[in-house]
């Protein structure tokens, strides 16, 4: 079975250069949000193994949707994929237990590393 | 007057998104503190629109840090603020020096403005770059203030290309309370426009 990864950006491009830079194959099946909504709504249904959170978005910071996941019981690895990466965004993400921080633009590297560290 | 698609607008506002994100973080360091951002608003603007919208009262002196571009995209990168954000800005990188003299102050207010512009037009235009695998070469930045009348005239005589389409990009950066937003405006060339715009289609495949 395919290995599940949500990833959580209000822009179409963001996620789909994510999507561009993962394996070639059918590794993983990409779902995707661009609110935080749908993003809750896929996370406890789907059950991803791996979110990955914008942090800038219109209606609640990544931060803040991840806070929503994990009080309903979410269980994932959470990872930041953003170019804000202030000290002070570091620090909140860090403390709701995100596993990495990738700075923005992604390349595939870092995504490869990410999925190597994660297996 | 190009038409720009919902996928290329969304493009340019996740690059907008990214420079100004970069921007922040480095302004975070300058400044000692968080800054908070908001999402990008994007718009492909006639030069005439410039004087007849309220992006900026025609009787206001404006404060703006303006960088010229070479390589494959030619033209200006110009950040355009409040002359009332200035002082504000200067005090958060220099602080509060009540011993200087108003020459001092404004000398340190250019100062601060160059590079703060520097930080902002830099992070953004290294975000095109990056993201659209082009190469842009940037000036050494200058400070003045004008109206925006007479601001556009200065720079539109500097670009040899005849141009009508300025980008605009439109952020809020805060800085604790402080609101130290630009709005910076990309003035190319229109073979530059093109070639921006050909990059853009490469990046959405």
């Amino acid at each position: 079975m395919r290995e599940k990864i949500l990833i959580i950006d209000d822009s179409a491009t963001a996620r789909a250069l994510f999507k561009a830079c993962l394996p070639s194959g059918a590794k993983y099946q990409v779902l995707e949000a661009d609110n935080c909504d749908d993003a809750v709504a896929l996370a406890t249904v789907e059950k991803p193994f791996l979110i990955i959170f914008d942090y800038n978005m219109p209606d609640k910071s990544g931060a803040e949707v991840a806070q929503i996941m994990r009080e309903k019981g979410v269980e994932a690895h959470f990872v930041l994929m953003s170019a804000n990466t202030q000290q002070s965004v570091v620090d909140e993400v860090t403390a709701l237990g995100f596993k990495k921080v990738i700075e923005k633009p992604v390349s595939s590297e870092a995504v490869m590393s990410l999925l190597e560290e994660l297996a | 007057m190009i038409e720009i698609t919902s996928a290329q607008r969304d493009a340019l506002k996740e690059i907008g998104n990214v420079g100004m994100s970069k921007a922040a973080k480095q302004l975070s360091t300058l400044l000692n503190g968080h800054i908070e951002i908001s999402i990008p608003e994007i718009n492909l603007l006639g030069i005439d629109k410039i004087h007849a919208d309220s992006l900026f009262p025609n009787d206001e002196i404006l404060a703006y840090v303006c960088q010229d571009l070479s390589k494959d995209l030619v033209g200006k990168a110009i950040l355009v603020f409040h002359r009332e954000h200035t002082t504000l800005l200067t005090q958060s990188v220099i602080g509060a020096a009540p011993k200087m003299t108003e020459k001092e102050v404004r000398a340190c207010e250019r100062e601060a403005m160059i590079e703060i512009g520097n930080i902002i037009i830099s992070s953004c235009m290294s975000a095109i770059v990056n993201m659209l695998s082009c190469e842009v070469k940037l000036s050494v930045p200058k400070y003045d203030e004008a109206k925006i009348g007479s601001l556009m005239e200065t720079q539109m005589k500097d670009i040899d290309e005849k141009t009508s389409e300025i980008i605009l990009i439109e952020t809020a950066l805060d800085a604790a309370g402080n609101d130290i937003s630009g709005k910076l405006l990309l003035m190319l060339t229109k073979d530059s426009i093109d070639c921006l715009f050909m990059h853009l289609k490469k990046l959405l495949g």
